[in-house]
């Protein structure tokens, strides 16, 4: 934990530059910005833009979703004795949070151990109904790595911090995270319920060397669609979209009649 | 006074002949009823549904206190949801039937429990006594094989009819209908019936309208809408 404590102020112009992807929709719409803790043993103060925002925020939770305008943000973040938001940070960073997206911002360690923030902006595209998407990060300080569900790779070669996803039908998965190419387990097995309609974002936290490796799930609903119709009858007894039987018959008979009175009175004046 | 008598079945020939096709259009019962209330209900915002994540907070130099925080560990506790429901009564039709949770088939398309006696309850959907969104249930009307489905006459269903729904909580949820609507199957608003925002619902979703032989298909769906009993 030495490193941990150790003070790191990162200027992250570089990583946050991802932000930039989603593109400013127009500065009155507002972002959807949660905030990940990935930083084992370490509970913390967030200060956004100076103000403390989440006081003694704990590793292994995730904060949010808020509401934020647009534009430029100053996170600093202190060890959870610090309320003042004075001295040196664990980490400072600026973010750019552009409009309409959906981002987390997520406090871990890189490959090498240091404490980092990092921004991610997700995926909240419209699942098809009955499926659901997992997205797991690599935020850990750790090696490449493998995840297996159900004991085969879905996710090979994953690096701090890249991430992979994929969209699955829904339900339970068990998976378990190895290190790349091996069947060495750093993490799990662990059940994960991947909700239908749902992004289930999976992080791969803590470090290695530390044996402080863990996960973080962060859950983003309301992606699901309807189903696509509802076949609900085959025998066509129901069947209403004719006419009844007796609606024809009655009307011939009334020609009929009509007919047959229009031939005798022609007959009559003959 | 002979072709007297032939112009009166003359006159009452041709009033037969146009009467009764006027009369059968006039008199159908109307195939959607209270379809305004329904979309309302949709567009409607639940009264317990969550406040809104405070954007002000941030800046707003209260503490943070305010901002939600949910513990992401593998396993943490899901909120409690309403009940998964097991029978359906509707009594104004003499109807009873079990219920099973279904999801898509490989085409997407709702799953219809092929026991055309049972309804089916979209399980990705909300529950009854969820807070919000539409709990849909959907019944066969009919099949080729089993002839007549639970929802055979859901057609029948008319505004203020009782819809009772039985829970594995061992509750009674009591619901009454305030819509009954029918598309073509082209233009049916799934995104409605199936939605899991806007007031708490129940949606009960079968076939009708005309009936096509050679796909074995009803060119309709029929909704009818009901609402919790004492509810909006």
């Amino acid at each position: 934990m030495k490193r941990i404590a150790a003070v790191a102020v990162l200027g992250l112009a570089a990583g946050l530059a991802v932000l930039g992807l989603g593109g400013p929709a127009g500065a009155a719409e507002s972002a959807s910005v949660s905030i990940v803790h990935g930083i084992p043993k370490t509970p913390v103060n967030v200060f956004v833009n100076g103000k403390l925002t989440l006081r003694n925020f704990q590793p292994g939770t995730v904060a949010g979703p808020l509401s934020l305008p647009a534009g430029s943000y100053q996170v600093r973040v202190f060890p959870a004795a610090n309320t003042a938001g004075t001295g040196n940070p664990v980490i400072s960073a600026s973010a750019t949070v552009p409009a309409g997206a959906n981002v987390s911002l997520v406090a871990h360690l890189d490959a090498a151990g240091k404490p980092t923030l990092t921004p991610y902006v997700n995926d909240v595209s419209r699942l098809a109904a009955g499926q659901a998407r997992l997205v797991v990060r690599h935020t850990a300080a750790a090696p490449a790595v493998d995840v297996r569900a159900g004991g085969s790779p879905v996710i090979r070669g994953l690096t701090n911090p890249r991430q992979q996803e994929l969209t699955l039908p829904a339900g339970s998965v068990r998976a378990d995270v190895v290190l790349a190419g091996t069947s060495t387990v750093v993490i799990g097995p662990a059940t994960l319920n991947l909700a239908e309609g749902s992004a289930t974002i999976v992080y791969a936290i803590g470090s290695a060397e530390q044996k402080t490796l863990g996960l973080v799930v962060q859950t983003i609903s309301g992606l699901h669609s309807a189903p696509g119709g509802v076949p609900a009858g085959t025998g066509g007894l129901a069947d209403d979209g004719g006419v009844p039987g007796w609606l024809p018959v009655t009307v011939a008979v009334g020609l009929l009649a009509a007919a047959l009175g229009a031939a005798r009175l022609a007959a009559a004046r003959r | 006074m002979r072709s007297r008598g032939w112009m009166v079945l003359v006159v009452i020939g041709v009033l037969v002949a146009v009467a009764a096709p006027v009369g059968w259009v006039l008199t159908r019962p109307a195939r959607t009823v209270g379809a305004a209330t329904a979309d309302a209900l949709a567009r409607a915002t639940p009264p317990t549904s969550a406040p809104p994540a405070g954007a002000s907070e941030v800046g707003g130099g209260s503490g943070g206190s305010a901002v939600p925080v949910r513990d992401g560990r593998v396993g943490a506790a899901v909120p409690v949801r309403g009940a998964v429901p097991v029978r359906v009564d509707l009594p104004s039709l003499g109807v009873t039937a079990a219920i099973r949770p279904v999801g898509v088939d490989r085409s997407g398309d709702l799953q219809i429990p092929a026991d055309v006696a049972a309804v089916g309850w979209y399980r990705y959907g909300p529950r009854p006594g969820d807070p919000a969104g539409s709990t849909a249930l959907s019944g066969h009307v009919d099949s080729a094989e089993q002839g007549r489905g639970a929802f055979f006459r859901l057609r029948q269903l008319r505004p203020g009819d009782p819809v009772i729904v039985h829970g594995t909580d061992g509750r009674t949820r009591r619901y009454r209908v305030v819509a009954r609507e029918e598309w073509p199957k082209t233009k049916v608003p799934l995104d409605r019936l199936f939605a899991r925002g806007g007031a708490p619902r129940l949606t009960l979703v079968t076939c009708g309208g005309g009936f096509r032989e050679n796909a074995r298909s009803y060119l309709d769906n029929i909704a009818v809408t009901a609402v919790p009993d004492g509810g909006p």
